[in-house]
């Protein structure tokens, strides 16, 4: 394989950040999951809410791979 | 924007929401049909699209390898705008938006009604219709730098899409 001349001791603190900031975003996401949930704002209707934002979200990320 | 072009969007957008639709429903009556799965797998496999998302788990989720034509961008005739709308309505008969298509993909499946459903098919269709929406509006070269703009901005929404995931995921396994 061809050699990118990229350090690999370079690539992998980037690589760590992302993972990192992966983690940081789930985590995120769960800590509002628990907080709805517990608010008892775990119902459909709550739900149907998300998940209409999450399909507008990834309406708009489709101009990306089109 | 003259009159042609507004009845072509109004064209598309109409195609962009039956498109969206008329996919919500085959996975509604299949549920119907077969009965609802329990709450807890789509948490399940709202955790793993979330990973995805996020970037934790790399797995290529690229759909159809159809691509829209540059040629389609300008919506042109109102038949042509309304069936170029309902195909990106679908969702499927071109490259997937995002991992949390797949979740939208299988709510209908667990749904109680309806009711529950089509706003969120709907949401879908409006994302989908906000680029080409703002580019009608524009002409020339600012339809070409709000693409660019939509493009960037898009970049970054997965970070909303995998917080959003995650939280319906323990929503789903508090239940």
């Amino acid at each position: 394989m061809e050699s990118t001349g990229v350090p690999a001791a370079l690539v992998q603190p980037k690589q760590a950040h992302l993972t990192a900031a992966s983690v940081v975003i789930l985590l995120s996401g769960a800590a509002t999951g628990f907080l709805l949930a517990a608010g008892n704002a775990g119902h459909e209707p709550a739900v149907v809410a998300l998940l209409a934002l999450a399909a507008l979200l990834s309406g708009v990320q489709g101009l990306r791979t089109d | 924007m003259t009159g042609a072009r507004a009845r072509a969007f109004l064209a598309h957008g109409a195609g962009l929401a039956a498109g969206s639709l008329a996919v919500a429903a085959i996975p509604f009556l299949l549920g119907r049909a077969a009965g609802h799965p329990p709450a807890w797998a789509l948490g399940a496999l709202a955790v793993f699209l979330a990973a995805v998302s996020a970037h934790l788990v790399r797995l290529p989720l690229s759909g159809s390898p159809w691509r829209v034509p540059a040629s389609w961008g300008r919506i042109g005739r109102i038949p042509y705008a309304a069936v170029f709308g309902f195909t990106l309505g679908t969702g499927l008969l071109n490259a997937l938006s995002s991992p949390a298509f797949f979740l939208v993909l299988a709510w209908p499946l667990a749904a109680s009604g309806w009711g529950s459903v089509y706003p969120v098919f709907l949401a879908f269709a409006l994302g989908r219709a906000l680029p080409t929406g703002t580019m009608t509006l524009m002409s020339g070269e600012g339809s070409a730098a709000v693409v660019r703009r939509f493009r960037s901005i898009a970049t970054y929404l997965f970070i909303g899409e995998s917080v959003l995931l995650m939280a319906l995921a323990v929503i789903w396994f508090w239940r």
